[in-house]
């Protein structure tokens, strides 16, 4: 009963695999090559192109198991990865793709 | 031997490199529990074993990728100005997202030490971790160490001192899957032949896989280009994912591979506090109820605290003025030292001190707690309506200390917009200074009440402004992410620092400018330069309905804002202002002086961040806007 679910949406309390990101993945675009300082790059980031390497940085990686702490439908999810808590807002963590796992 | 050594301290966000830099240098970093205090590094002498260090404290980073300016500004201090030795400062208790850092460090070929820290947290988790087996498989000298207990700082710099002094350096390695190592080499062989590259060679290369925007961009030859290209091509094609996604990976399957080599479970874990803490600081309704809680605590503390302590000091001072006037000078100098000067000082401690030393104290506990991050996470909703994220509430809270660190602290927030919206409203956030105008005369003769209508006003003005600003600064929103930091028992030595270095502030810097002003003051009178001075000022006055010598205050405020306070009391030779001023003209002038512009600093702080034009329309839009709000209240209260 694989099915792919979004982060937000996920029960406090389960377990989830790491999926994959809903938005494009880390390319950057030609533009971004050209621009001078990456301020502007991560300020004209449309695709959360930056959002999404932080979170792979930061150990949200496909096929990682993480933990979700608490998600109380409104305001950020927290998350257990790798033994520390992460607060996503809820914007970004409907960007997160997820699989239930079974334990 | 007379060289200084170079030391740089590198890390994870909040992981106590603050804390070991203000234990080596005696430094006055400001210190606490959330991720991204630290904005700009800071530098500090030391001397161990007899020989001098200088000590760079960087900003906390995730990564050395090109993300933020911290990351960058990171990145080309380790790689260009070839410290002698970076110590790596590592969360023991997060070992895996701390050695991916690591890795970046030891691809970039620098001397390495590293610092397990906050290893009492390993420890009450239930684990051990073997040091001398990390230091083999990374071979880097790593020493277990807790900052905040000093525990294992003797050792770490006994380690950082040998190390300088006998030249022996760890660089460390890592190797990766073969698929990786084999296109590193193979790029690293082709790189070799260009002369201007200021990174190392397996840096670069690693770099130009993971599509690394500012390195990329630095490669011109077309053949280097075409041949990332293939690579980056063949990964991807091997993986099934994107080459930056492969790369991080393999950094984080190494990590975790070495973590499982060196950690070992003693027993079970203790209960965590932090856990239990969270259910009710987190709770999507006792966390808010909470968070109202500790807001009209810090607002009932520091408020009869406060008003405790500054009548004690106020009788003791006033003891002293006989004797003063008993003195043999002339009537002149003698009224221009004692109202002007001696005044100034006991203002200075009888009315500003007893309320912002309480203050600076529970704010020091706050931030040493890590109860600010839980205020981002509950607040994270709340700050989207005003286009920035939870985040952005650190730096307001900051600000309620100074709208300084505040605005500099904006900087958590990683888009250019969102430091701008939350500075602007930084300046809104009523400073110790303002609330000591607030507190001494709201409150004292309103009472508090009235002091929280004021309070309550501001923080609507601030969320339509925040509105206003959000529909009419060009951009998108952005999301939260922000690491959790457990909750720590404050050290009480941490705190009582914290607290001294902000006391130390006004001290230093804002006493001396409220003597000086309060002589100038009194210079004026003597003088009699206040009459002309207060017809010119007198539509602004008639408009807000105030006693024309309070305008004058007004105009000194723009230096620090309790002076207007203080400049009354030096006017009306008392405290007791209910006599000089009617309950309306004391809320009014209380509303006027918390908005009517930023003090001088923050106008200063504003123009560095932002620029001169940024600086002078928050300045101007605020005047007017407290003109405008200031002149509707009296006309209100007239009516009513």
């Amino acid at each position: 009963m694989e099915k792919k679910k979004i982060l937000s949406s996920i029960e406090q309390g389960k377990k989830v695999k790491v999926v994959g990101f809903d938005y494009r993945v880390g390319s950057f675009s030609r533009q971004h090559h050209r621009l001078r300082h990456m301020q502007e790059a991560i300020d004209s980031d449309r695709h959360g192109t930056f959002f999404t390497r932080r979170l792979q940085e930061m150990g949200l990686l496909p096929g990682k198991i993480i933990e979700v702490v608490r998600n109380t439908n409104t305001g950020p999810v927290e998350i257990n990865v790798m033994g520390s808590k992460l607060a996503i807002g809820r914007g970004i963590a409907s960007k997160i793709l997820v699989e239930e796992i079974d334990e | 031997m007379n060289k200084t050594f170079t030391v740089v301290l590198a890390g994870n966000a909040n992981v106590g490199k603050s804390v070991i830099f203000n234990q080596l240098t005696g430094g006055s970093q400001i210190v606490g529990n959330w991720p991204g205090k630290t904005v700009e590094k800071a530098e500090g002498f030391t001397e161990q074993g007899g020989i001098r260090i200088r000590i760079v404290d960087l900003p906390g980073i995730y990564s050395l990728s090109t993300y933020s300016e911290e990351e960058i500004v990171s990145r080309e201090f380790i790689a260009k100005k070839h410290p002698d030795l970076v110590v790596d400062i590592i969360d023991a208790s997060n070992l895996e997202r701390n050695l991916f850092f690591l890795f970046q460090l030891i691809e970039l070929e620098v001397p390495i030490v590293v610092a397990l820290n906050q290893y009492d947290v390993v420890e009450e988790k239930g684990f051990e971790i073997d040091d001398k087996k990390l230091s083999e498989l990374l071979g880097i000298p790593v020493v277990k160490t807790v900052a905040t207990r000093n525990r294992g700082l003797g050792e770490l710099f006994q380690v950082i001192a040998d190390m300088l002094k006998t030249g022996k350096k760890g660089f460390g390695k890592v190797k990766y899957g073969k698929e990786v190592e084999e296109r590193i080499a193979k790029l690293s062989k082709v790189l070799e032949k260009f002369q201007d590259i200021s990174y190392p060679l397996r840096f670069v290369a690693i770099k130009l896989l993971e599509k690394d925007p500012l390195i990329t961009s630095e490669i011109k030859s077309p053949e280097i280009i075409s041949l990332v290209e293939n690579l980056v091509r063949e990964l991807e094609d091997i993986h099934g994912e994107k080459s930056e996604t492969v790369i991080i990976s393999e950094r984080y399957s190494v990590a975790s591979r070495i973590a499982g080599e060196v950690l070992e479970k003693m027993h079970e874990a203790k209960h965590d506090v932090s856990d239990s803490l969270d259910k009710v600081a987190l709770h999507r309704l006792w966390g808010y109820v909470m968070l109202l809680g500790v807001v009209l605590f810090i607002f009932f503390v520091v408020f009869k605290f406060g008003g405790y302590l500054s009548g004690i000091i106020g009788s003791l001072f006033s003891l002293l003025k006989p004797y003063f006037m008993h003195l043999n000078m002339s009537n002149p100098l003698k009224e221009l030292l004692w109202n002007g000067a001696i005044e100034g000082v006991i203002a200075g401690f009888a009315i500003v001190l007893p309320y912002i030393a309480p203050f600076y104290l529970i704010l020091s506990i706050l931030e040493d707690s890590g109860y600010l991050a839980r205020v981002a996470f509950l607040t994270d909703n709340l700050m989207h309506r005003l286009g920035v994220h939870g985040k952005a509430f650190i730096p307001l809270i900051e600000s309620f200390g100074c709208n300084v660190p505040a605005i500099m602290g904006s900087r958590v927030m990683e888009r250019k917009r969102d430091r701008l919206i939350v500075s602007i409203l930084a300046t809104l956030v009523p400073c110790s200074a303002r609330t000591v105008v607030i507190f001494g005369l709201v409150a004292v003769f309103l009472g508090p009440l009235y002091a929280i209508l004021i309070y309550v006003f501001d923080f609507i003005l601030i969320f339509i402004v925040g509105l206003l600003l959000n529909k009419y600064i060009k951009g998108t929103p952005t999301g939260l992410i922000m690491e959790m930091p457990r909750f720590r028992k404050p050290v009480f030595k941490v705190i009582f620092r914290q607290t001294w270095i902000r006391l130390k502030e006004f001290f230093y810097f804002a006493m001396p400018i409220i003597v000086v002003a309060n002589i100038v003051m009194e210079g004026l009178i003597l003088l009699k330069f206040i009459g002309p001075v207060t017809t010119a000022l007198s539509p602004i006055s008639t408009f807000l309905g105030l006693p024309p010598l309070a305008t004058i205050t007004l105009l000194f405020g723009v230096l620090r804002k309790e002076l207007t306070l203080i400049m009354l009391a030096t006017f009306y030779q008392t405290t007791n202002f209910a006599k000089v001023f009617t309950p309306q003209q004391i809320f009014i002038f209380g509303f006027v002086t918390m908005i009517y512009i930023p003090c001088v600093a923050t106008i200063a702080a504003l123009k560095r961040e932002f620029g001169n034009l940024t600086a002078f329309l928050v300045s101007i839009g605020e005047f007017i806007g407290a003109l405008l709000i200031g002149g509707l209240l009296n006309l209100l209260l007239r009516i009513f």
